[in-house]
């Protein structure tokens, strides 16, 4: 079914970026910013997770660079770029559309014609 | 990576590894991560590691995954650096450019000297061997027959054919040849012929002398030529035997001579005296079939001249006719030149030859050597073109060095920085080049001024169209400049990429230790060796041009004045008149001022030339030398003294010679030489048309005249009296001699006494000698003046180059000085020192440009006349004017080494 997969590929890009705009963070630290923050609402792979992060990397969202991390090991840093900003604001207000597009439905009465 | 600076970055790149491990490293840092956690929930290890795997998903294929998109990355990244260096290369290069604009100007404008030169002759180049002329349909499938004859071989020592190597090409040929091959054609190919000649539309003051092409055969047809107006030949045109006056214009003509009448066809024009209707308006490009431009055509059956006996088309021996075939595939081309063969090999006048026909295509036919000398020239000229673009080269590769050696400081730190020498060489080279295009834009502003110049003055007869710089020239140049820059920067750059580091580094006072550096005096050595092969050429020119200009033709050419005038060959009675009209009219003109004495002529010299069958008193025809029989003239008695001719042995003729038919005949030093050896000539007799005629006393030797040109194979002449009346050689040209200088108002003169005499009736045409023989002149002037430009430019050139490169060594050698006056050195010590060092680098240069031109001269000798291509006294003047040029150019350097103060030179110590 690709247009779930679609769906839920962009969902995942826009979530990573998101956690980006807040800092500088290793790919494990976003995995665990996403879980925490969906409450454990949904899981996704973490593989998956890492294609979203360099295929962003490739569209040049994100940069990423080998930095220290807290507990002193060799990880790999990612940051957003101003590309990524501009498409975290895109994604999200297209995402706010849909979610309203489809509440909208979810809300909506047939007209009795 | 943006958020890193510049220098991390390249780090980071050099450390950088591949694409694999930073996959690998990433996932394992995150199974451990997410394993420690799950452990410190209280999972085993094993377990822990399980499960964060099984999180993860297919590990080895997200692996795979990630590694794809992260080479795309590094390959999207490297692509994107390269041209990040390229243009950092370029904006370093322009900045340390900037700041030395003097010696960019010098170097882009050596530079564009060179350049300019080549892009001016390649553009003509291009246009004359490059490209079929324009206006003709699939000029790939036309052909030109060429003869080749086997080079004193006998039949003999190749029973079999003929050898592969050994011939004689022509391709000019006569009639029967045509006729011949007319018959002999395979299926599908179209055969015409073409010569072509200058005659003269109109008559008068607003006569205009034009390029016609007499054609013959099929000759439109075979060029694929549709007229833009009426028709182009046909029917009885097509052939020889009888005259059809009818003619094609050009389109050129027809704009430019008759407003683009539309009404053309079918209008009746006086043309080489005679008139002929236009039948035909060519399309607009279509000039002909040569580099030539012809502005109209006539049937070759207009072509009739003077010949001794049967149609003057059959005259044995005489080749004028050049033939193309249209053959539409290969096999119909290769059967031309089997068709061909066939019918020069059952020639009646070369019997039992070996003599094989060949087809060559249109373009490739107009290859070096079968053009003019004009064209020859300006092949040449290319290979100057090409020298002077060395010399640039070598000139900027000096300046470069200098340049390099001045900056070395600069380059050790970058070296000591480590920067890499690849890097480096890079960054010198990208100087260059960028001079070098700075150098090609100049250029090709002197390209267009250049090749203009040599279209209108080399080439103003070949066929121009379009702009001298085109796309094609500008590629061409853009492509030299970069391969110059390159070539004139690599040795500099490899050179100054090298310095000694620590020397440098350490800065002694003296900056450096200076060494004598032998790329330097190499590159002085080549630059020194190519102008003498320059100067050579234009010297021979030079000469040669002198050789000419002074040959001794046999008249007093800026003396004499032509007065002819030409009548419609129909109109038999007004030639008639004419004639009859010339013994008075030269009465009157002997009695204008400036006017020494006037004769008249049957034909002019140098305007006309004619044979008559002469026999000896035995009966037997006299013998053919190389080939040649001698040529005959009719003239008055005034004739020789009115042209300079003098009188060697015997008398001239008189006025009664003229009245009676056989009474006397005056023969040229060199027949009387060939034919009676001894000085017995006077008293010998020949009998001239038939051996039955009387046999006409010889009374007279003259001295020997040219008849044709100022180059012409020496050649035998007699003269028979001109008829008072009655007969078929007649006046019709008079002979003027003119007091020193007085010529052109001679000229104006008669001009206007023929003018009311014959208006209405007969055109006249009155000029100087002189005149005529400015065409032949023409390529000589041009060619002396461009070789000697480029000898001139050579020279600047290698003056610039010594006078650089030695000031630059002594001004190294400032300290060197000061120590060797400090210890008693003369003045005369001290020039000699630097002048020396000049002269003796310009020597070894010398001699090798010397050998140079000794080994060269073979492909100019073509171009000479009366100069041996090895000319001693030219190879000798040109060395001694290139070391005294050297010597001046190390003055300056060797001056201001002498004012050297000792003190202040050790002080920098």
């Amino acid at each position: 079914m690709p247009t779930e997969l679609d769906l839920l590929q962009g969902t995942l890009d826009v979530l990573v970026l998101r956690a980006l705009s807040w800092r500088t963070m290793h790919g494990y630290a976003i995995a665990r910013f996403i879980h925490t923050g969906s409450d454990g609402a949904f899981t996704i792979l973490d593989g998956a997770l890492y294609t979203s992060l360099h295929r962003m990397e490739a569209l040049e969202w994100v940069a990423s660079e080998w930095g220290t991390s807290d507990k002193g090991k060799r990880a790999k840093f990612y940051r957003l770029t101003p590309a990524g900003k501009r498409a975290l604001k895109a994604e999200t207000a297209s995402w706010h559309n849909y979610v309203a597009a489809v509440s909208g439905v979810l809300r909506a009465i047939p007209d009795a014609t | 990576m943006r958020f890193l600076p510049e220098s991390w970055r390249r780090l980071g790149r050099i450390w950088g590894s591949a694409p694999e491990d930073d996959v690998d490293a990433e996932v394992a840092f995150h199974l451990d991560e997410r394993a420690a956690e799950l452990v410190a929930t209280g999972l085993t290890a094993d377990a822990a590691r399980a499960q964060a795997r099984a999180e993860f998903g297919d590990v080895p294929s997200v692996r795979q995954h990630l590694v794809a998109i992260d080479h795309g990355i590094s390959r999207r990244r490297s692509r994107a650096e390269r041209w990040e260096w390229v243009a950092h290369d370029v904006r370093y290069a322009m900045r340390s450019l900037r700041r030395a604009p003097g010696f960019v100007v010098t170097v882009s404008l050596t530079l564009a000297l060179g350049l300019g030169a080549n892009a001016a002759i390649f553009s003509l180049l291009d246009r004359l061997y490059l490209r079929a002329p324009a206006g003709i349909a699939q000029p790939s499938s036309v052909h030109r027959v060429q003869r080749l004859d086997p080079v004193s071989v006998s039949r003999r020592e190749h029973p079999d054919g003929i050898p592969k190597s050994g011939f004689d090409v022509s391709s000019v040929f006569a009639y029967d040849d045509f006729a011949k091959l007319s018959e002999t054609m395979p299926a599908g190919a179209r055969l015409g012929g073409y010569t072509m000649s200058r005659k003269k539309l109109g008559r008068g003051d607003d006569a205009l002398q034009l390029r016609v092409q007499f054609v013959i055969g099929d000759f439109f047809g075979v060029l694929g030529v549709r007229p833009a107006l009426g028709r182009t030949f046909q029917g009885e045109e097509l052939r020889i035997e009888r005259p059809t006056p009818t003619l094609v214009i050009s389109d050129a003509l027809w704009r430019g001579r008759f407003d683009a009448r539309p009404d053309i066809v079918g209008q009746l024009v006086e043309f080489n005296f005679q008139q002929f209707t236009i039948v035909g308006v060519a399309p607009a490009p279509f000039r002909g079939p040569d580099n030539d431009a012809a502005d109209l055509w006539a049937p070759m059956n207009m072509q009739e001249r003077p010949s001794p006996g049967g149609p003057w088309y059959t005259g044995r021996g005489t080749a004028w006719i050049r033939i193309l075939a249209r053959a539409g595939d290969s096999h119909t081309s290769a059967a031309i030149g089997q068709a061909a063969t066939v019918a020069f090999r059952q020639s009646t006048f070369w019997p039992d030859t070996l003599a094989a026909g060949e087809v060559t295509p249109l373009i490739q036919a107009s290859l070096p050597g079968s053009g003019s000398k004009n064209v020859a020239i300006a092949t040449r000229l290319a290979g100057v073109a090409a020298i002077i673009l060395l010399i640039a080269c070598a000139n900027v590769a000096n300046l470069f060095l200098a340049r390099g050696m001045r900056r070395r400081r600069e380059i050790a730190m970058r070296l000591a920085l480590g920067v890499t020498r690849r890097r480096l060489i890079a960054l010198l080279l990208m100087e260059s080049v960028i001079v070098s295009l700075i150098g090609a834009a100049v250029a090709l502003v002197v390209a267009v001024w250049g090749a203009t110049i040599l279209r209108e003055r080399l080439l103003p007869d070949v066929q121009w169209v379009g702009a001298a710089v085109d796309v094609r020239v500008l590629a061409f140049t853009l492509v030299l400049a970069l391969v110059t820059g390159i070539a004139a920067g690599m040795v500099p750059a490899l050179r100054s990429s090298r310095p000694d580091l620590a020397d440098t580094l350490k800065g002694s006072a003296r900056d450096g230790v200076f060494q004598r550096s032998r790329v330097r005096s190499a590159l002085l050595v080549a630059q020194s060796a190519l102008s003498i092969v320059l100067l050579a050429g234009a010297g021979l020119f030079v000469r040669s041009l002198h050789s000419v200009e002074t040959e001794n033709i046999g008249y007093d050419t800026e003396r004499i004045v032509f007065a002819e005038v030409a009548v419609d060959p129909d109109r038999a009675e007004r030639a008639l008149e004419v004639s009859e009209r010339f013994p008075r009219l030269a009465e009157k003109i002997r009695r204008l001022p400036g006017v020494e004495t006037a004769g008249l002529a049957w034909l002019t010299p140098m305007r006309g030339i004619s044979w008559a069958r002469a026999f000896l008193a035995s009966g037997d025809t006299l013998p053919q030398v190389e080939g040649q029989s001698p040529f005959v003239a009719w003239v008055s008695p005034e004739f020789f003294t009115a042209v300079g001719i003098h009188l060697v042995a015997g008398r001239g003729f008189t006025a009664q010679d003229g009245s009676s038919p056989q009474s006397a005949i005056i023969v040229s030093d060199r027949m009387a030489r060939t034919y009676w050896p001894g000085g017995s000539a006077i008293g010998q007799c020949l009998s001239v048309s038939a051996p039955t005629n009387p046999c006409i006393p010889i009374v007279g030797v003259v001295t020997n005249a040219h008849f044709d040109g100022i180059i012409e194979r020496p050649a035998m002449q007699f003269y028979l009296p001109l008829a008072d009346t009655g007969r078929a050689h007649r006046a019709h040209v008079i002979t003027i001699r003119t007091s020193k200088g007085g010529a052109p108002q001679v000229a104006a003169h008669v001009r206007q006494l023929f003018r009311e005499e014959f208006t209405g009736w007969a055109s006249t045409d009155v000029h100087l000698m002189s005149d005529d023989l400015l065409p032949e002149l023409r390529p000589w002037r041009t060619g002396a003046a461009l070789f000697s430009a480029a000898g001139i430019l050579a020279l600047l050139v290698a003056i610039v180059g010594i006078y650089s490169a030695i000031s630059y060594t002594f001004a190294q050698r400032t300290h060197e000085i000061g120590v060797r006056v400090a210890l008693g050195a003369s003045a005369a010590n001290v020039i000699r020192l630097v002048v020396g060092e000049g002269v003796r680098v310009v020597c070894i240069g010398v001699f090798i440009g010397v050998a140079l031109s000794l080994a060269a001269a073979r492909l100019v000798e073509s171009l000479l006349y009366r100069t041996p291509a090895r000319d001693p006294a030219v190879l000798a003047s040109v060395s001694i004017a290139l070391l005294l040029v050297a010597v001046g150019a190390c003055l300056i350097p060797a001056w201001r080494a002498l004012r050297v103060d000792p003190a202040i030179a050790l002080r920098a110590e």
